[in-house]
């Protein structure tokens, strides 16, 4: 009379009922009305060893350790951030904890396109929920706890990747629509990861109507290897479901089948909800579907209402560039420590780069000019200066002393917060130290 | 006149009241194998001199309907489920009787794969040629869109008018499919030997002379009349958790949140009060292991009461879970927390000497005097009360929420009172309280708390509107209603025509109270294109006027 999961799933699913960005936004509070509905119905709750949890409030503490707020925390963040935030959370510490074996957090808004430093709200996202729970357990449990993210969203994870492009211990591997055809249009072959973390950072773009089949050939031979040689202390699924085939945004062919599937095989320690926007013919039968997976049920009798075995059918052109891509980063990744970054960074002492972000849901662009240290001894003191247009602020700098930081990094980095606070330059100066996890601000 | 009467496991107690005041009580043994008789004797006890027009309803509590699923000797009974794409139906498949069909509803009561007509006739007759002579159909989703579920039944009906048909949507207009589908085999299950039961206590009061309406008690703490009570016999399970409970309530003025506590021979029983209320079984009652969406009023066991075994395990006392006879005071095999009772002078019951025999052995292997260790048997007792409650209240309290409004304001539940009932109650109440650090009531006539609980208890019912107004329909299907609207319909309309529909239905002057509403703008594109609207409305189990009042 009793379904007995396999793998002691703690599910804390938060559809914030009561919450929108804006009435007719694709985030708004019906998106997880009929997922609610099909979970309910499936009795999913009442399987032994699935069990719920409501998320708590991230704090302050955890966005500040992980972001820079311009101007400040309280003019970018709102309740519920936190609580989305705060939902990432409780997952993490459950599997921590050893409370279950799993968790998913089927929360809303999303994070994944929030970077470091924060203007307003991007991709739907203001604040990066999967960040604020890793630097969370990081600073709980240890800053040499290995992390690996394999974020599934159609859309490029530019800033879950833009957080920890510089940091070792984090592999953050992306899989997404190309670029060239979908927001944010970055997320390329090249993008290996700063010089600190060089081959940590990994994308592969998919062509448009990739189906089932290019996803698990990229997850069987490329994904599953890395992680092999990774070995990740946390494995976390940023689990968009935005390339199913029914959603309104993109232009993939993914099934729940699918994504049930690649959970089974990833075996994620944590599914984290990013977005997908297919609220009646996709996210009820995808989340269901990854729930079984990551509980170790039959999921094979999961389907859309719609679906039909030609949604699999790939064209080999397709399948052929996924092939060449998958092979290029296996190369990539397997060399990345023979690199000699100087060279490949084109650089002596300091590493530079300009780059334009664009907030779509805020209407903002913002200039940043980012400055790394290349040092043998710790990934290197970060130095982000920006300004975002429109802006009330101006000009900003942010100095980020890393996890890992040798003592002369963390000197400079105090020394050039000192120094960067006295003249007139800059607006605010922000100093994020990661290793004493404070963040100090000028203003 | 109100006349109660509750069948518990070894006796029957019936009760008979007048207003405030209880004429007269009567306390028989329960013969299983003739529960219609033991009701009917336990009636003329009550009665016998009274002329009969004074009576003006009779609230019968009884065990039949747990009987016949926990004896578990079922009457082959088919299940034909209508499960469509998801969990793999073999979860499911309770009986071994069980048919998957083809065909399909969604989450919004769309139809998404038609029915095979020819598939269904096959298998049916399948079903029937194996011997199976009452069928539950159930179809997922169908509390959204009863259309396929119909559909089977009529093509039966057409074809074998003898087959005695459950359906799904009737039950519950609740989500979860694999409960919908325990409740409707369940309910097919005890349908023949609940009717036979029907008619027999019909016959025997109708010689009775007695015309009123009879009800009975359901496992929400509510009454249904006896005749609707053939068709969702379900309705009518773990009634008896549900009289202690009323009666509880009948017999106390309760303040804030109460535990209720119904110290029986084996068990404990746990419930629990708020401001007067008391709560329910968030997800549905479990029996049998069948977990199902029959709502009853929230009761938890533990397997912890008078008559528990003590014993030593491993140099410390255990108590329970097994209950060998009553207590050595009264001549039991074995120790019992009642011996311990009888030692410290909490209880005068039985032989004190015998009481004295049964712990000494224990006490010497302790190294204890025998009042210590009674103390010690009474310590554990009470301490494993405590464990319990704060495990339950943990839990209510850990319920998930889904709107930032409830996770933000909703409030810590803590106890702050105490009802004890059942026999070593007075007995124990003095330590319990302490144990708890909770002030307690002791009602005095605590001894038929649940005939008078299902004596005084009153009509419930519970049921949801849903509405989708881009597809233009709201449907009850508690009611089987379905209606068309159009996309004007809005939240405050929903309140309105669910209340008048139960109203119409129960025919009470009780209080109806809307316990959920809830829509959500459909947008397309960016338009509204209608709503989701969902309106759960209740009548909560009350008493007409209770015995404390006076």
């Amino acid at each position: 009379m009793r379904i007995n999961a396999k793998n002691k799933l703690g599910l804390i699913f938060f559809p914030a009922f009561d919450w929108a960005i804006s009435p007719t936004h694709p985030e708004r509070e019906e998106r997880l009305l009929y997922t609610k509905d099909q979970i309910l119905e499936e009795g999913i709750l009442d399987i032994e060893g699935i069990e719920e949890y409501n998320p708590i409030v991230a704090s302050k503490e955890d966005v500040e350790r992980t972001h820079i707020c311009v101007p400040d925390i309280d003019s970018i963040v709102t309740m519920p951030h936190l609580i989305s935030a705060g939902g990432a959370i409780k997952a993490g510490e459950l599997v921590m904890e050893g409370e279950v074996d799993k968790a998913f957090a089927i929360i809303r808004p999303p994070g994944h396109h929030a970077f470091h430093v924060v203007h307003g709200a991007r991709g739907f996202c203001t604040i990066n929920n999967e960040a604020i729970m890793v630097e969370h357990l990081r600073q709980k449990y240890g800053s040499d706890l290995k992390i690996a993210f394999v974020d599934t969203d159609a859309h490029h994870a530019d800033g879950t990747q833009n957080i920890y492009y510089n940091d070792p211990n984090v592999l953050h591997i992306s899989l997404h629509q190309d670029g060239r055809t979908l927001y944010p249009g970055t997320g390329f072959v090249e993008d290996l990861g700063g010089p600190g973390a060089y081959g940590r950072t990994i994308n592969l773009p998919l062509p448009p109507n990739t189906t089932d089949e290019g996803l698990l050939y990229a997850l069987d031979n490329l994904i599953l290897p890395i992680l092999d040689d990774f070995k990740p202390d946390l494995l976390i699924n940023a689990a968009g479901q935005d390339n199913h085939y029914s959603d309104p945004l993109t232009n993939m062919n993914i099934s729940a089948q699918g994504y049930a599937e690649l959970n089974a095989k990833l075996d994620p320690d944590l599914a984290i909800l990013q977005g997908g926007y297919s609220i009646e013919s996709a996210l009820p039968y995808v989340n269901v579907g990854i729930i079984l997976a990551m509980a170790g049920l039959d999921y094979s009798q999961i389907k859309e209402p719609d679906y039909h075995p030609a949604i699999k059918e790939q064209s080999p052109k397709i399948t052929a560039t996924i092939k060449r891509d998958v092979k290029r980063l296996l190369r990539a990744w397997e060399n990345k420590d023979e690199v000699d970054i100087r060279k490949k960074f084109n650089c002596k002492e300091y590493y530079t780069t300009k780059r334009n972000i664009y907030y779509d849901t805020a209407n903002i662009t913002e200039n940043q000019e980012v400055k790394i240290k290349i040092c043998a001894d710790c990934a290197g003191l970060m130095i982000i200066d920006s300004i975002a247009h429109p802006s009330a602020v101006g000009k900003i700098r942010a100095i980020i002393i890393p996890h890992n930081s040798c003592n002369q990094c963390s000197k400079l980095g105090d020394q050039e917060y000192e120094r960067a606070k006295v003249g007139s330059k800059f607006k605010i100066v922000y100093l994020q130290d990661k290793k004493k996890d404070k963040l100090l601000s000028s203003k | 006149m109100k006349l109660g009467i509750d069948i518990g496991g070894t006796h029957t107690d019936g009760i008979l009241i007048e207003k405030q005041e209880i004429l007269k009580t009567t306390k028989i043994n329960t013969n299983h194998n003739k529960l219609s008789e033991t009701i009917l004797t336990s009636c003329q006890n009550l009665i016998a001199d009274i002329e009969r027009e004074r009576i003006d309803s009779i609230v019968l509590s009884t065990t039949l309907a747990t009987n016949l699923i926990t004896e578990g000797n079922y009457p082959k009974t088919g299940l034909i489920l209508i499960p469509g794409p998801g969990l793999n139906p073999a979860y499911y498949s309770y009986s071994p009787y069980t048919e998957i069909i083809s065909g399909s509803i969604d989450h919004r009561g769309r139809e998404v794969k038609e029915l095979n007509l020819q598939e269904i006739e096959d298998k049916i007759s399948k079903l029937l040629k194996k011997g199976v002579k009452q069928l539950g159909i159930c179809g997922k989703f169908s509390n959204r869109n009863p259309k396929q579920e119909l559909q089977v039944k009529r093509l039966i009906e057409k074809n074998y008018p003898q087959i005695e048909i459950t359906l799904g949507h009737h039950l519950s207009g609740s989500l979860n499919y694999p409960r919908r589908v325990a409740t409707t085999y369940l309910n097919s299950i005890i349908q023949k030997g609940y009717k036979e039961f029907i008619r027999e206590i019909k016959e025997g009061l109708d010689r009775m002379v007695f015309k009123k309406e009879i009800y009975i008690l359901k496992a929400d703490g509510g009454t249904m009349p006896l005749k609707e009570s053939t068709k969702v016999p379900i309705e009518t399970i773990n009634s008896g958790p549900a009289a202690s409970i009323m009666g509880i309530l009948s017999l106390n003025k309760l303040r804030g949140t109460t535990i209720g506590l119904d110290i029986g021979g084996t068990t404990t029983d746990i419930s629990l009060f708020i401001e007067g209320v008391p709560l329910f079984n968030p997800k549905g009652i479990e029996i049998n292991d069948y977990r199902t969406l029959i709502r009853g009023l929230f009761s938890q066991s533990i397997a912890c009461g008078g008559d528990s075994l003590v014993q030593i395990n491993e140099g410390s006392i255990q108590l329970g879970p097994i209950r060998k006879g009553v207590a050595a005071c009264l001549g039991g095999p074995a120790p019992t927390p009642t011996d311990a009772l009888v030692i410290l002078g909490l209880s005068k019951i039985g032989d004190k000497m015998l009481a004295k025999e049964s712990l000494e052995p224990l006490a010497l292997e302790l190294n204890l005097s025998l009042t210590e260790f009674a103390e010690e048997v009474i310590d554990r007792f009470c301490k494993k009360i405590r464990l319990k409650i704060e495990e339950i209240l943990k839990k209510l309290n850990s319920q998930a929420v889904y709107t930032i409004n409830e996770l933000l304001s909703s409030k810590e539940i803590e106890a702050d009172n105490l009802v004890v009932i059942g026999g070593p109650a007075k007995a124990l109440a003095d330590r319990l309280s302490t144990e708890l650090g909770l002030a307690y009531q002791l009602p005095r006539e605590s001894k038929v708390a649940n005939a008078i609980g299902a004596s005084l208890a009153q009509i419930t019912q519970k049921c949801t509107l849903y509405a989708d107004t881009s597809q233009g329909y709201y449907q009850i299907p508690e009611f089987e209603l379905r209606k068309q609207v159009n996309t004007d319909f809005n939240l405050d309309q929903a309140k309105e025509v669910v209340k008048k529909e139960l109203k119409k239905r129960v025919n009470s002057e009780a209080l109806i109270e809307i316990i959920n509403a809830q829509s959500f703008n459909l947008i397309r594109g960016f338009n509204t294109v209608g709503e989701i609207i969902e309106v759960t409305a209740q009548i909560k189990p009350g008493l007409e006027r209770a015995i404390h009042n006076e």
